[in-house]
């Protein structure tokens, strides 16, 4: 009797958590950060679900019939936008066949929708390299972006599942109170690193460099999506030591020899910063990644050794 | 009544005012106030009015200052230029691209008396965009050389060969425009389906689906060509596909088209046969580094312009990648096919012509049976960097043949160098051991592919 009774408690118990797995909300999203957002707003109603891994270039991504099952079955398709997924997103789109997420459909989300971007090049042109005509893509690397991104996330959520609508928002106006205190945190603990003169690989940074105060004097590609020459890198090997830089900013996808030789050659640092949750040993959620990206360049700037 | 003058805002003051005048019913006060009374009233309401607005206006003016102030402090840049909402596309117009493909080979192919040429191989014109919610529409077009006026006096299947001794065909040079594609795809259909309408490349195995541009090559494989011919299998119609709703990537489709004009396996029918493809693709994701995709296709449809006959192509293909990072990797792509092409069985054993309008006896047919395969390994040295190694083989029909003419043979090594994302640089070498030839040769190409315009796809 009493085994029965467990038995049917344990089968009851499965059933209602299987319901409940069922039962949510299928969220992908093309990038991890923009996963991390969506978990921050929607929390347990939501399953999340990211196309790229966190170590990968994201402009150039392969669309693979397994990305497009996984957005078959999604009912809400949230992208970075600006043109960053123009190689990638419509093919998986096309390729998933839910109606769901394509583009102008309820479950679609660019995320660049409420976002300022920066870089808007006045002439559109390959001469320049592979610019993107709205502006830089690499916004989500200022937190003070988190509030946008997830305004749009929160819009789309809303727009595809209202019941839920009362729970997004609480989910939303919290996660967007915690990242701001979070970023006045961080930008206090860098507040030391102001008018520091760095110089990237790509240009991967101008929002964080923005928000952090920190000055780009220049890029080891010559152009955007160009590969370093040796001309170039000469070029700002000078321009490092006159302008006193100490830093060599690259995310983890980005070649790890152009920057080390030239770090080498200069006494810069050659600094690996995540640009998405989960990469490099850091953790998984939002707050991780900044904590990370804050706590390389904090330690970069106290090391010893540092400017010389 | 004029509005106060303050340094800043001056034109939200006036607005203030005015408001304060609409609000008291009094549009001109002057004008309509004659009783100095009634005037002092007035002047002391406007006054308590004013004294309203510029206290509200003085409260927005310090809530600005320090939103501009805060900014200031984030802001070590200084604002971006004025920027555009951040969608994406702003305008209608389809995504255009211009996709330019210009070609040096020399070859020692015996019987090739222009054994050095070069010039655009073709120019694609391509315009693609979602028409709305429910449909997408892809068009190519291409001015490219003739498939029989080809001046490179480039190798081809033999049904090339025989062709141009058969119907000497003039080499008239110059490029033809012709539609390569246009195909209006469902973005919308429940269950995983999809349908395309229009002309679109048929799929049969893995190379005949992709887009000529983005092929590795400078040539296609000899079975590809030798089947399906110079331009690929082409045609127009409806196709059907389901993703079917399996754990793993499961894709079925069928098409009927109407058949092609210009194929050296199929042809259209003067009757109501049509061309059928039906084809099966899965894909396995074993990790994040390494997937492979397996396909099998089935072709049939009618071999003479009579529709007595039907030839019939299967195959399969297979992809093997490894990406360890995103500029590194290995790829292995194979595909193997099997013909069965009835042809007209003349006395004279020039079986190699292709068949002959006149044949309305089915008894004077005998069947083709001929198979081939190519194998590629593609090693991605860096971001700009390619190596790869093909290796072709096609079987012919030994009854077809004289004695002594059983297969050909080609092995490829292709360097690629792309300085950016929208052009290749490719040399190809190319050693064919072929019995329909005199003697083996080697063929060198010299292959550059750009593309302007609209961003190109990163299909798998």
């Amino acid at each position: 009797m009493n085994k029965t009774i467990l038995t049917l408690a344990a089968l009851l118990v499965l059933a209602t958590a299987g319901s409940a797995a069922a039962g949510k909300l299928r969220v992908v999203t093309s990038l991890p950060n923009l996963g991390a957002i969506a978990r921050e707003i929607g929390g347990e109603r939501l399953s999340v679900e990211s196309i790229s891994r966190p170590d990968q270039d994201p402009h150039r991504i392969t669309a693979k019939p397994s990305d497009m099952l996984a957005l078959r079955k999604a009912d809400l398709f949230v992208v970075a936008g600006l043109d960053l997924e123009i190689g990638w997103a419509p093919l998986l789109q096309q390729g998933s066949r839910n109606r769901k997420v394509q583009v102008g459909a309820p479950g679609f989300v660019d995320a660049s929708a409420h976002v300022v971007p920066l870089e808007v090049p006045t002439v559109v042109s390959r001469a320049s390299g592979d610019v993107h005509p709205g502006g830089n893509p690499h916004y989500w690397l200022d937190p003070a972006n988190a509030e946008p991104v997830a305004r749009a996330i929160l819009e789309g959520l809303v727009r595809v599942d209202p019941e839920g609508a009362e729970d997004y928002r609480r989910g939303f106006e919290s996660f967007v109170r915690r990242a701001q205190e979070a970023t006045a945190a961080w930008t206090e603990r860098l507040a030391g690193l102001r008018g520091t003169r760095v110089v990237s690989y790509h240009r991967t940074w101008p929002y964080l460099e923005r928000r952090f105060g920190l000055e780009c004097v220049g890029q080891l590609e010559p152009k955007p999506g160009i590969p370093p020459s040796p001309r170039h890198l000469a070029e700002l090997q000078e321009t490092i030591a006159s302008q006193g830089v100490q830093l060599v900013l690259r995310a983890p996808y980005e070649p790890e020899r152009p920057v080390e030789r030239l770090a080498e050659r200069t006494g810069a640092r050659d600094l690996v910063l995540p640009t998405e949750p989960g990469a490099s040993g850091t953790g998984m959620s939002w707050f991780e990644l900044f904590d990370a990206i804050v706590g390389r360049l904090q330690a970069a700037a106290s090391a010893p050794g540092h400017g010389s | 009544m004029r509005a106060p003058e303050t340094p800043t805002m001056p034109a939200c003051r006036f607005a203030a005012a005015l408001a304060g005048c609409i609000l008291l019913g009094a549009p001109v006060p002057a004008a309509h106030a004659q009783d100095p009374a009634q005037l002092d009233e007035l002047r002391d309401e406007l006054a308590r009015v004013r004294d309203e607005y510029e206290r509200r206006i003085a409260e927005l003016e310090a809530k600005l200052e320090r939103v501009e102030q805060r900014q200031d402090v984030a802001d070590a840049a200084p604002p971006p230029p004025a920027p555009a909402p951040a969608a994406g596309k702003r305008s209608f117009n389809p995504d255009i691209s211009v996709i330019g493909d210009f070609l040096v080979a020399a070859t020692g192919e015996p019987g090739v008396e222009r054994d050095l040429d070069l010039g655009l191989s073709e120019i694609e014109l391509g315009f693609q965009g979602v028409i709305d919610p429910y449909l997408r529409f892809d068009v190519f077009t291409a001015f490219h050389e003739h498939a029989h006026s080809d001046p490179l006096g480039l190798p081809e299947g033999f049904d090339g060969h025989a062709h141009e001794e058969e119907d000497g065909h003039e080499d008239e040079g110059g490029l033809s425009f012709e539609l390569e594609e246009a195909v209006l795809s469902t973005l919308a259909l429940p269950g995983g389906l999809q349908v395309k309408a229009g002309r679109f490349r048929q799929p049969v195995g893995r190379h005949n689906t992709m887009h000529t541009p983005e092929d590795p090559w400078a040539d296609q494989p000899t079975v590809n060509r030798a089947f399906f011919g110079d331009d690929q299998l082409i045609d127009d119609g409806l196709q059907l596909s389901w993703l079917l709703p399996t754990p793993f990537y499961w894709e079925l489709a069928g098409t009927i088209t109407r058949g092609p004009s210009e194929s050296p396996t199929f042809t259209r029918s003067e009757g109501d046969d049509f061309l059928h493809v039906l084809r099966s693709r899965w894909f396995f994701d074993f990790s994040d580094a390494v997937s492979a995709q397996l396909g099998a296709s089935w072709a049939t449809g009618p071999a003479d312009e009579h529709g007595h006959e039907s030839s019939e192509v299967a195959g399969i293909d297979f992809t093997l990648k490894w990406t360890p990072s995103v500029h590194r990797g290995l790829e292995w792509q194979s595909e193997v096919f099997w013909r069965d092409r009835p042809i007209v069985h003349d006395d004279d054993h020039e079986s190699e012509s292709m068949l002959s309008v006149e044949a309305e006896d089915e008894e004077h047919f005998a069947t083709l049976s001929d198979w081939g395969f190519y194998t590629w390994l593609d090693l991605r040295l860096s971001k700009r960097w390619q190596l790869g190694l093909r290796l072709d083989h096609l079987d012919y029909d030994d009854e077809f043949f004289a004695p002594g003419v059983d297969d050909r043979w080609d092995a490829s090594l292709v360097g690629t160098f792309r300085p950016s994302e929208y052009q290749a640089l490719r040399v190809q070498a190319k050693r064919t051991w072929d019995d329909l030839a005199d003697d083996d040769y080697t063929t060198v190409y010299l292959n550059w592919v750009w593309s302007l315009g609209a961003h190109g796809a990163h299909a798998y």
